[in-house]
């Protein structure tokens, strides 16, 4: 609990570094890796040079199977994954993808090395270890710097960078970032700690509700689909559920007490959903999570909801005020920043 | 060839003529004020540098056209330029008389000035005046004429305020480049630069001020509004005018930076300007005159030209003004004062940047020095794509609809059109065979949809908060931009007029860079209208656009000729000398025209009619009446030399 909770106030603080080892990253090589993306992915891709995109891959049934990027980098394709390991997920692709034959999907966890940056100054020290140009990569944006792939896409809320180093120099890597992060009172986030900050940003974490068998409307993920087009992996299943509607989806909450997953929300002795995740948010000082709402009560902003007795109040995400939104490269620094608040 | 500057004049808030202006910047004189000519009660921020009263604005002429009349005058006057008859107009700007047609402004001035030679409008937002002299000097190199003035008008309308306010892109205190002041300040004036050959200036006994020496275009095919992070854009421009000049970046000894003053801009400029200099940078002067000017908008390229010609007279580099503190990764010296500072330079560069990324740099030098080698023989042109289109809604085979949201119907016609002419040279959108291309697009004016979305949000609003995406959509150079972004188009881009039949100017211009300039293979020549209810006669819109590909020689066509000059009879005369021909040795057409898009659309017609195994070789031309004569000649192989 003590490594979560100082993990938790670096992410919301000042820097946070975490191996992602359950980061999948794959590149795909070819005439027609972009194709491939075109075939498997439920969303239009199309990418600027350097520019990433959040979709998902689904099952038949419409339900996430992973929870990707997509990313265009000169003539090659690159995505970072959660869910599936990293072999289920190249036979996956492979197995969707028989039309095309001019590619190759290469296994990026074999070279490189996935860590992770977050926190509001997260750009400050990528751009201590890196160089200044990473102050210039906009959100969902990926450069190559020094040999190592930058990806800018966070799921804490706060200033994120994926970050493959390639293997053979990881170790001096992270002798590099401990040394540079010192000054930034870095500090190592777990799992829980990431997966908190997540939470209260309402980020789809697919090892989660990823595993309650809903479909991207449910999830409220419907913007990582897109609208018009027809053929891809679940994309019967889409359309007959686009077709019919759905009548539940999750929603953000708060509620004083802890309460169970799965536990079930009530409104006036009615039962109209159930608790699909909770973590408590040091930052508000309550429990925040998500809750499997039906319609109408699905709506942020009512104070109408009990939970074991407990009361329960829908939210609009995010449930808390990042700091990085009050960040900006352009006029603020770690080493400053007591100053720049006044204090 | 030299060319060289043998004049120059401004207008603008530091004064009426250039030696009021260099008078305030030797005694660190600011034009940024309040601003008192039209109400700004309705906002948080009202500073401006505006020109408060004049003698010039004493007429019952337009505010822009009598700044346009009073700096190109001075120009000329400078230049001891006695017949104008021998001149031709290059001219930026950004809004021109109210936007609704932007060439207007230009009309005016060559029935003023009595200017002789084809009068061009270059329209690219904030870089209009940079692209306008880059253009300019190509056409004396080219011996289109023998003299070009070429600079830049704008006027600061209160519509302009408020959409700059909207997109919350103002500074509440004077503007301050690069330093801990977030923002820009907006200015408004005229500037203008006599050039003609070296050669010409001699013959008339003429000292030059400087020499013209180069200079790059490019797009960052990045955003409707802010710049790439990166500095990809900016830094190919640079190091694109750099290399025209035929010299190293080490050679460079002071830059005046676009410097707005706003985050993304610096920033994203700076990172430009270290990826072409290198360690050079940090010894680099780069320095805003924005700080004392403001942003004139499509005439911020020329006043900036015409200090930094003046600084490299008096041996000084102009301050940054207003700098405290410096912004973190800012140039390391922007030249913090609030006095020029003593520094001999050779050369020179200015840079500017537009919204939707379209960038512009030239480079000046001392008139003595070394002429640089350039390319004896032009290289041979194939056109490798065409198309036209009637039906915007093409644009939808092509481009996801979430990522045509926003664009207005001009923008959707020319994407329709580049994403048909690619495809048609089997050319993979977005590919890297497509960041090398650039788009040099004819439009007579910016999207009529817009303009009408910009003005019912005021209605609806008020001045004080209109829709800032309209805003951003009312620059004639939007579509440009856009196409850029959308199909990754990275090479020089350009939004050109010459009234109703800009088309074929604008092929011809595309077809003169590539084939003499060795920045870029390939480039898409394009023109769009939209329709607009303002016109008092029915015709058809649409888009047209062909690619050229230099050197192209297996290509089955080949643009054999092309001439630009004062009227269509004149190019046509040109063209065909160019290939040794006569009248009767091609098939001739005649752009009824308008709209804009005639002269493409018959460039394709013919490109289909060869195809399809008729004989040409077709001579297209555009209408007696026009602002300048286009001349094309196509045929299915390359025959004839240029």
């Amino acid at each position: 609990m003590k490594g979560t909770e100082v993990g938790y106030n670096a992410i919301r603080n000042s820097v946070a570094f975490t191996e992602e080892s359950d980061l999948c990253c794959l590149q795909l090589t070819g005439k027609q890796a972009f194709d491939v993306f075109d075939t498997v992915c439920p969303c239009d891709v199309f990418l600027q040079d350097g520019q990433m995109k959040y979709t998902l891959l689904l099952n038949e049934d419409g339900t996430p199977f992973a929870d990707i990027y997509v990313c265009r980098k000169g003539e090659d394709a690159y995505l970072l994954g959660y869910g599936p390991n990293v072999d289920t997920l190249i036979d996956w692709i492979t197995e969707h993808s028989a039309e095309n034959t001019d590619f190759s999907i290469i296994d990026l966890s074999k070279t490189y090395a996935p860590l992770a940056l977050d926190g509001p100054y997260a750009w400050e020290l990528c751009a201590e270890v890196l160089g200044p140009d990473i102050l210039g990569l906009p959100y969902l944006g990926m450069k190559v710097s020094d040999e190592v792939l930058v990806f800018r896409a966070g799921q804490t809320g706060e200033y994120g960078y994926h970050l493959l180093v390639p293997t053979d120099q990881k170790n001096a890597w992270l002798e590099k970032l401990h040394t540079a992060g010192s000054a930034f009172e870095m500090a190592h986030a777990n799992e829980a700690a990431r997966a908190q900050c997540a939470l209260e940003n309402f980020f789809f974490d697919i090892n989660r509700e990823g595993q309650y068998g809903l479909t991207p409307f449910e999830l409220q993920l419907q913007w990582r689909l897109s609208a018009q087009k027809a053929a891809y992996p679940g994309a019967e299943a889409i359309r007959t559920r686009r077709q019919s509607g759905w009548t539940r989806r999750l929603t953000c909450f708060s509620t004083p007490d802890p309460v169970k997953v799965d536990t079930a929300v009530v409104c006036d002795d009615e039962v109209v959903g159930h608790i699909l995740a909770i973590g408590y948010s040091p930052v508000r000082g309550d429990y925040v999570g998500k809750a499997l709402l039906r319609r109408p009560y699905w709506h942020a902003g009512l104070d109408v909801f009990q939970v074991q007795g407990c009361p329960l109040k829908t939210l609009s995400p995010p449930a808390v005020d990042n700091l990085s939104w009050n960040i900006s490269p352009y006029n603020d620094s770690f080493h400053t920043r007591e100053k720049e608040n006044g204090s | 060839m030299k060319v060289v500057i043998t004049g120059v004049g401004a207008y603008c808030a530091l004064g009426e003529n250039t030696e009021m202006l260099w008078k305030a910047i030797e005694k660190g004189q600011s034009g940024i004020a309040p601003i008192n000519h039209f109400n700004v009660d309705a906002f948080d921020i009202q500073l401006g540098a505006v020109i408060s009263s004049s003698s010039a604005c004493d007429t019952d002429v337009q505010t822009a056209v009598a700044y346009g009349r009073a700096a190109a005058a001075e120009a000329l006057e400078n230049a001891g330029i006695v017949d104008p008859s021998r001149v031709a107009l290059v001219l930026g700007t950004c809004n021109g008389l109210g936007r609704k047609e932007i060439h207007a402004i230009s009309v005016d001035l060559v029935n003023f000035l009595k200017l002789g030679g084809p009068s061009i409008t270059v329209s690219t937002a904030c870089a209009s005046s940079t692209h306008a002299i880059g253009l300019a000097v190509d056409m004396v190199r080219r011996g289109v004429v023998e003299y070009v003035l070429t600079g830049g008008v704008d006027q600061l309308y209160p519509e302009i305020f408020a959409g700059f306010h909207s997109l919350g892109l103002l500074s509440k205190t004077p503007c301050a480049p690069f330093s801990t002041v977030i923002g820009t300040t907006l200015g408004e004036g005229a500037a203008f630069l006599l050039l003609e050959s070296e050669s010409s200036a001699n013959a008339r006994d003429v000292v030059p001020l400087a020499e013209c020496m180069g200079y790059g275009f490019s797009a960052d095919a990045f955003h409707d509004t802010t710049p790439d992070p990166s500095g990809f854009g900016i830094a190919s421009a640079l190091s694109t005018a750099v290399a025209d000049a035929g010299l190293i970046p080490e050679s460079i000894d002071y830059l005046n930076a676009h410097g707005t003053g706003t985050a993304p801009n610096d920033a994203a400029e700076w990172r430009g300007i270290q990826s072409v200099f290198g360690d050079y940078a940090g010894q680099l002067p780069v320095s805003s005159s924005k700080s004392f000017l403001g942003h004139a908008q499509g005439a911020a390229g020329a006043l900036e030209a015409v200090v930094t010609l003046l600084a490299m007279t008096h041996s000084v580099v102009p301050p940054t003004l207003n700098f405290t503190e410096p912004r973190p990764n800012s140039p390391t010296d922007p030249v913090a004062s609030g006095k020029p500072r003593a520094h001999v330079t050779q050369h020179t560069v200015c840079a500017n940047a537009a919204f939707g990324g379209l960038n512009a740099a030239v480079v000046f030098g001392q008139p003595n020095g070394e002429l640089v080698p350039r390319r004896k023989l032009p290289r041979p042109i194939g056109l490798i794509g065409a198309s036209m289109v009637k039906d915007c809604h093409q644009i939808h085979q092509y481009v996801p609809r979430s990522e045509l949201r926003g664009l207005d119907p001009t923008a959707r016609f020319l994407a329709s059109a580049v994403a048909n002419t690619l495809t048609d040279a089997r050319l993979r959108l977005r590919s890297l065979d497509c960041e090398g291309i650039g788009l040099f697009v004819g439009q007579n004016r910016p999207s009529v949809e817009s303009l009408q979305a910009f003005q019912k949000s005021v209605e609806a609003r008020g001045f004080a908060q209109p829709s800032a995406s309209a805003f951003t959509r009312m620059a004639c150079s939007y579509a440009t931009g856009a196409c850029c972004r959308l199909f990754g188009l990275k090479g020089p881009a350009t939004t050109l007029s010459t009234g109703p039949d800009s088309g074929l100017t604008a092929l011809v211009l595309a077809a003169d860079h590539l084939a003499w300039r060795d920045d870029v293979s390939a480039l898409l020549a394009a023109a769009v209208d939209e329709p607009c209810e303002w016109d008092d006669f029915d015709y058809d819109h649409g888009a047209a656009s062909v690619l050229l590909k230099a050197g192209a020689s297996d290509a089955p066509i080949h643009l054999v000729s092309w001439a630009l000059a004062t009227d269509c009879e004149s190019a046509v005369e040109r063209a065909l000398a160019k290939i040794s021909r006569n009248r009767e040795e091609v098939v001739p057409i005649v752009v009824p025209g308008p709209p804009t898009v005639t002269g493409l659309w018959a460039v394709t017609a013919a490109v289909n009619a060869l195809k399809q195994g008729e004989q040409g070789p077709f001579l297209i031309s555009n209408r007696a009446d026009g602002a300048a004569g286009a001349a094309i000649i196509l045929q299915m192989e390359n025959r004839h030399a240029i």
